[in-house]
């Protein structure tokens, strides 16, 4: 996903543990499976506004 | 070393079931953080906390943003699983958010799973070294307090 801020809805996350997202302002507005790619797009805004973080699903474990 | 207490709810994820299409709600300890190497720092982030965990896991995808130098260690033994190849390296942890962050933690070794994509993991070394965390599971909150050796005689 670009820059452009649609906010993106907890149903369209995929993936077999989780999906990183970047939140602004309280607001999804990117999802996707690379972890670099997020912490990338979320230099675009000011540090106080976005937070990179990964949404796990029900179930997931971990090591 | 300046750590300050903190005090955070569980994060919520609301969610439905793609199974049954039950709603669900499920609530996990993450703590604010970022991390540092030499070449990059990320934006503001979160890492679950993780007692169970001997130290600081991160997936591949972010020691590449952070442009780590990665060295092969031993293997990752999982309950329940094979063992799983990693590597490691070590990075700055800034513990906290919205501008109150506590000192940065340098030279924090931090193992990276060959596989899987596991989020940021913060376990024993260091967090619960240097801190004395308090999960209070019936309310989904967690207080983390500076960890003070006690006067001995």
């Amino acid at each position: 996903m670009g820059k452009e801020e649609a906010s993106v809805s907890m149903g369209c996350v995929k993936g077999k543990e989780g999906q990183w997202v970047v939140v602004r302002n309280d607001k999804v507005i990117a999802c996707g499976d690379d972890a670099e790619d997020m912490f990338t797009l979320a230099e675009q805004y000011p540090e106080g506004e976005v937070v990179v973080t990964k949404i796990l699903y029900d179930g997931a474990s971990f090591y | 070393m300046s750590l300050l207490n903190f005090k955070f709810g569980y994060k919520t994820i609301e969610g439905t079931n793609r199974l049954t299409g039950e709603p669900f709600v499920r609530y996990y300890p993450f703590l604010p953080c970022k991390l540092q190497s030499g070449k990059k720092e990320t934006a503001p982030t979160e890492g679950l906390l993780d007692s169970g965990s001997d130290g600081v896991v991160i997936p591949m995808q972010l020691a590449h943003y952070l442009g780590l130098d990665l060295e092969e260690a031993s293997p990752m033994h999982v309950v329940g699983r094979a063992q799983i190849e990693r590597y490691s390296s070590k990075v700055t942890l800034v513990l906290g958010r919205g501008g109150r962050y506590c000192t940065p933690i340098h030279d924090v070794e931090v193992s990276v799973p060959a596989e899987g994509d596991t989020p940021i993991i913060l376990g024993r070394d260091p967090v619960f070294e240097l801190y004395t965390v308090k999960f209070i599971e019936a309310e989904k909150r967690f207080e983390m307090d500076p960890y003070v050796k006690p006067h001995t005689r």
